[in-house]
């Protein structure tokens, strides 16, 4: 394989990806020049254009619905469009869409590589699960690279794609086998936060060293398009220079931008229908595009009390058609920055309802819309999760950040950021803590791709590294050996198998509990993580544990291969946690009675769909 | 007869003797031969493409077929609205636009001799030669860059918007 000659920062993001590259021959990493691949796709039939991001949706169209030739491509034609027309012409054909592969993704309940999307395709459509709608992602990305780089593959560059901070071991196993299968050879999987914190540090051109110092715990708070991911990052000081450490990770909330700019249609449309106007279904749809402008409208611009909003006409006649309304500074602040982002106490309880029991299969949305009573609850259960930080004091009833850094496209609403901000203050204030520092600069849409990017520069050995390790402690379930008792669940144990900030490259030292394993048979067992934990050794048997202390994950299976042993024999087995090059968690079973290895499922197939 | 005084005669000898001087001039670059080039038709494609992207984004077709006589102002304004805000996005995204003359309107430029005069027209007391002084009423605008879609092999320009039929 040749020398790379990129380093490249993919975001694969929820509803849009970007490819971020820098050359490799540049020195300094405080002055890497990178810039914004522009992906070519089809921006309508028969049409393509190269664009800064490529929107993660993918389209099948029935045959008739376009024309001979009208899904080629510089290089190609293809039978699905990815990207800016895929999503325009979902928008009027939701059922041939799939949008929000990499939300279920990272849900555990489903099969992730079962064919089940779009969830109401027409029977004649050819489902797709949420790893290939993933893989077709990168395959575009990478296909549109070749196209336009040639002598410089994607497959031999050094690539780092991005995943959410919060996802399971499972969602990040299954990010990189789809790079995998898609032929990347050197890439790496980089948590989102921490790439917004990397292109913040390529952005001040060294000067962050005078911006942050020992003992500092920097929150980086992310809101997408569809979720917020939580990441808390400390300074330290090793050999004299400065250190970053992320020492936590918040849990998976699926809440982002577009629920925000639906909740402000509903309010409008509630609104009209007041005045007497029934909106249609795809009114709402235009009409929450209009009020994604209006609300960063609205909140960059503190003169203005209203944006009008014109919905569109379907038909020809867009002057009698046309729906024109307002958002007024009123209704944002009650719907999105009271209902999003509420000034509640650092105590705030996250609200969870109970699910009712008949839900359809849908990606398990936040129940609790309010982010800032997620960021209360992160921080406090966070507490001591900065405890051997020099220059960090505990105290209090939680962890206090001394900065605080924005991402992801609804801090483009500037007083998003600064509720944040002014709720936070008022936490710390409140314990007696100073207010944080704002760390600012980054581009709000291309920072992930570019710290990406800037990541992939420095794994080369030329700059400062986020170090990080796996994001929580995992635990294998044994069922205790104690008589059922009806009506009582049966008590668990939870046993340690790997611990938090286990670093890439290494290993958990082999414990001595044993499994057994039926041969031919998959054997599923409970898995769990925690986040708290952190100083659980392998090998350490919880037989109790606090509410919120460990959360369980999808089941991981063992699958036996019959292979030399009897089929229904029980094998006695140990299990042994390594975390791999690409950051990802791997489990292996090593049978007791030979130098075979076997891989532990990690992303299981879910018992829905 | 004509009775001219003999300053009078003198001022008319001294007009034929200038215009004379001028025509000169003038015959000089008429005597060569003009620069002809042939024509071409304007380019109906990219014109095309061009409509169906100011009516895909900014409805403007729509908007100039609708008969605006019929409706008061504020309708008007309301679609307006969506023309405007579409039509923006259409220029910002397929051409760099910027103005010819970076000086502030209504503020006296001067024009060096050399000059484009595809780039900069002259209008008013048209005369003399380079370097002209005068007072720049419109700055001009011009695309540094100019980026279309893509389109297949024989993609039919003349659809604007195809019809829509939902099922």
């Amino acid at each position: 394989m040749s020398e790379a000659k990129y380093a490249i920062g993919i975001d694969l993001g929820t509803t849009h990806c970007v490819l971020s590259y820098a050359s490799l021959e540049q020195e300094n990493a405080d002055e890497l020049v990178h810039q914004v691949f522009e992906i070519a796709q089809l921006t309508a039939p028969g049409q393509v254009e190269s664009l800064p991001a490529l929107p993660s949706f993918l389209y099948m169209p029935h045959a008739e619905e376009i024309g001979e030739g009208e899904l080629s491509l510089p290089w190609g034609a293809e039978n699905a469009a990815v990207g800016a027309m895929a999503r325009d012409m979902g928008a009027k054909t939701p059922t041939r869409l799939i949008s929000s592969a990499k939300s279920w993704l990272s849900h555990g309940q489903v099969d992730r590589r079962s064919a089940f999307l779009p969830l109401d395709a027409p029977k004649e459509l050819d489902k797709q699960s949420p790893f290939d709608a993933s893989k077709a992602y990168l395959q575009h990305m990478k296909t549109a690279w070749n196209h336009a780089f040639p002598d410089t593959p994607l497959e031999q560059q050094s690539v780092t794609i991005t995943v959410p901070a919060s996802f399971d071991p499972g969602a990040r196993e299954l990010t990189g086998l789809a790079a995998k299968e898609v032929g990347l050879g050197q890439f790496t999987l980089l948590e989102e936060p921490q790439a917004a914190l990397y292109s913040w540090i390529a952005k001040s051109q060294g000067k962050w060293r005078d911006q942050v110092t020992v003992g500092d715990v920097i929150l980086v708070v992310d809101v997408g398009g569809g979720t917020t991911d939580l990441s808390l990052i400390a300074v330290t000081e090793e050999e004299g220079s400065l250190q970053l450490n992320r020492v936590a990770v918040g849990d998976h909330i699926l809440l982002g931008g577009d629920n925000m700019d639906l909740a402000l249609a509903n309010a409008i449309r509630m609104k009209l229908a007041k005045e007497g106007t029934q909106l249609q279904p795809w009114q709402l749809i235009a009409l929450s595009h209009g009020c994604r402008d209006a609300k960063e409208k609205l909140t960059t611009n503190a003169d203005l009390n209203e944006v009008p909003i014109v919905v569109p006409s379907r038909g020809s006649s867009l002057i009698a058609g046309s729906l024109r309304t307002e958002l007024t500074r009123e209704e944002l602040d009650n719907v999105v920055i009271n209902g999003f982002f509420p000034e509640v106490g650092i105590d705030a309880e996250v609200q969870n309802r109970a699910r009712s029991a008949l839900t359809r299969l849908a990606l398990p949305y936040a129940q609790d819309a309010a982010i800032t009573r997620h960021i209360a609850a992160f921080l406090r259960k966070q507490l001591h999760s900065a405890d051997d930080v020099e220059g960090h004091e505990v105290d209090g009833s939680f962890i206090k950040p001394t900065a605080i850094m924005f991402n992801g496209g609804v801090i483009k609403a500037e007083g998003i950021a600064q509720r944040i901000t002014s709720v936070l203050n008022g936490w710390l204030e409140q314990e007696g803590a100073s207010s944080v520092k704002v760390l600012e600069g980054i581009d709000l849409d291309k920072a992930v791709a570019n710290g990406a990017a800037y990541y992939s520069f420095i794994r080369q050995g030329k700059g400062v590294r986020i170090r990080g390790g796996i994001p929580a402690s995992y635990y294998v379930g044994i069922e205790s050996a104690l008589p059922a008792v009806p009506g009582m669940e049966q008590p668990i144990q939870a046993y340690c198998i790997a611990s938090f900030g286990m670093e890439e490259g290494t290993e958990a030292s082999l414990p001595d509990q044993e499994f057994g394993l039926v041969v031919g048979e998959p054997v599923r067992f409970r898995f769990f993580s925690s986040t708290i934990r952190r100083d659980d050794e392998p090998g350490l048997i919880l037989d109790f544990w606090n509410e919120g202390e460990l959360e369980e994950l999808a089941p991981i299976e063992m699958n036996l291969p019959a292979d030399g042993r009897q089929p229904g024999q029980i094998v006695p087995v140990q299990l042994m946690a390594t975390v791999n090059a690409l950051g990802t968690l791997e489990l292996v079973a090593l049978p007791n009675d030979g130098d075979e290895q076997w891989q532990v499922e990690l992303d299981t197939r879910g018992q829905a769909a | 007869m004509i009775s001219t005084s003999f300053f009078g005669r003198l001022s008319f000898a001294l007009k034929l003797i200038f215009s004379k001087a001028k025509a000169d001039n003038l015959a000089e670059k008429l005597k060569d031969k003009p620069v002809e080039k042939p024509l071409l038709p304007g380019n109906e494609s990219g014109a095309l493409q061009l409509l169906a992207l100011l009516q895909k984004e900014g409805r403007l077709v729509d908007f100039v077929m609708d008969d605006v006589t019929q409706y008061s102002d504020a309708q008007v304004g309301a679609a307006a609205r969506v023309v405007h805000q579409g039509v923006a996005k259409v220029i910002n995204s397929y051409f760099s636009i910027e103005p010819v003359l970076t000086q502030a309107e209504n503020s006296s430029v001067s024009i060096e001799k050399g000059f484009n005069p595809d780039t900069i027209r002259l209008t008013g007391n048209v005369s003399g030669e380079a370097p002209y002084k005068g007072t720049l009423i419109h700055r001009g605008w011009k695309s540094s860059q100019t980026e279309l879609p893509q389109v297949i092999a024989g993609y039919d320009f003349s659809i604007i918007t195809a019809a829509e039929v939902e099922l």
